[in-house]
């Protein structure tokens, strides 16, 4: 038997529509976030909240195994949003998103949210092209699930915990997560919310403020 | 089940390697982090049987699965079980992880007709 040594990483070709997506967006000067979280933790209404209440300009890719609907909410409020049905698959990949910005007015848009499928493990493993990934909590869900999924919460640098009007209902340590949060990636920007209710979205606003200033510049 | 195109991939560049062919590849020597997100069996399962579909037999996986390594404040490096373990050194949990998050095909071992 010979050894051949061949020390290549497994993404593939994943890994090659994903820096072909990255490159597309930094030449359009795009901030891309990659938004991960639990079915009904509120990916969606986040977006929406930021759809009617934001002025930088923001359009959203959104996975579901089944249906358009998230993507139709979106688009209600005035956000340019593609649907992609995964028909079964538990997550985005990096070919799926490179052939869905074909349909989309990158030179007009300063932030992409891609909403990916409900789910915790399998969209943390597969880059997008995106600058951040982007973790969705909620309070009913439990304090503990940066310990449960530390896959996806050590690669965060945006954390959501929303749901925060229903903290007097849930026995929730916010102290604790929060600084789970942070030991599992050092830096990263904890935003509480209450996306329906609008509650606790300023530093949120001034964070996309910023970032559309840093693309603007660019365009 | 992300795994089996992470498996696809993986016999992918090992035929894609210069005297490596579905005649001769008998072993895959893979590094699998415990933070990749992946799961070594379910990825073990998943070579086997993207193998068998391309006609490579008697291929067997060796996964060494890699625990996560980190970085502390203090400058103390180590390996955890997981990432909110404390620093043997100071006992904090203010690290930066800097390993245990990859996937990779380290080593193939092809049959070269000697034992």
């Amino acid at each position: 038997m010979a050894r051949v040594n061949v020390d290549t990483p497994a993404a593939g070709k994943n890994a090659i529509a994903a820096e072909k997506n990255r490159r597309l967006f930094r030449e359009n000067h795009v901030f891309v976030m990659n938004m991960i979280g639990s079915p009904g933790c509120g990916k969606t209404s986040i977006l929406e909240y930021t759809a009617e209440n934001s002025n930088v300009r923001c359009a959203a890719i959104v996975g579901d195994v089944k249906t358009a609907l998230d993507a139709d909410r979106i688009l209600d409020r005035n956000m340019p949003a593609y649907p992609i049905e995964t028909g079964g698959g538990c997550h985005l990949t990096a070919v799926q998103i490179g052939s869905m910005l074909t349909r989309i007015d990158l030179c007009k848009t300063d932030c992409l949210f891609i909403e990916n499928v409900g789910n915790l493990v399998c969209p943390s493993v597969f880059d997008l092209g995106e600058d951040i990934k982007t973790g969705v909590l909620s309070v009913p869900e439990g304090d503990e699930k940066v310990r449960k999924y530390p896959e996806l919460f050590s690669r965060t640098d945006v954390v959501f915990i929303n749901k925060t009007d229903l903290l007097p209902h849930c026995e929730y340590d916010m102290e604790k997560i929060e600084r789970d949060c942070r030991t599992a990636r050092p830096g990263v920007k904890i935003f509480k919310v209450s996306a329906t209710k609008g509650l606790g979205f300023e530093d949120w606003a001034r964070y996309l403020e910023m970032n559309r200033k840093e693309q603007q510049n660019g365009k | 089940m992300h795994e089996l195109s992470l498996a696809e991939s993986m016999i992918n560049t090992a035929l894609r390697t210069d005297g490596v062919g579905a005649d001769n590849l008998r072993v895959l020597n893979i590094k699998c982090g415990a933070l990749s997100g992946v799961n070594a069996q379910t990825l073990e399962f998943c070579i086997q049987i993207v193998a068998e579909r391309l006609g490579i037999e008697n291929v067997s996986v060796v996964i060494e699965e890699v625990r996560p390594q980190l970085q502390c404040s203090c400058g103390q490096s180590y390996n955890a079980e997981d990432i909110f373990s404390e620093c043997p050194r100071c006992g904090k949990t203010q690290h930066r992880i800097t390993g245990g998050k990859d996937v990779f095909l380290e080593s193939v071992e092809v049959n070269d007709g000697q034992s």
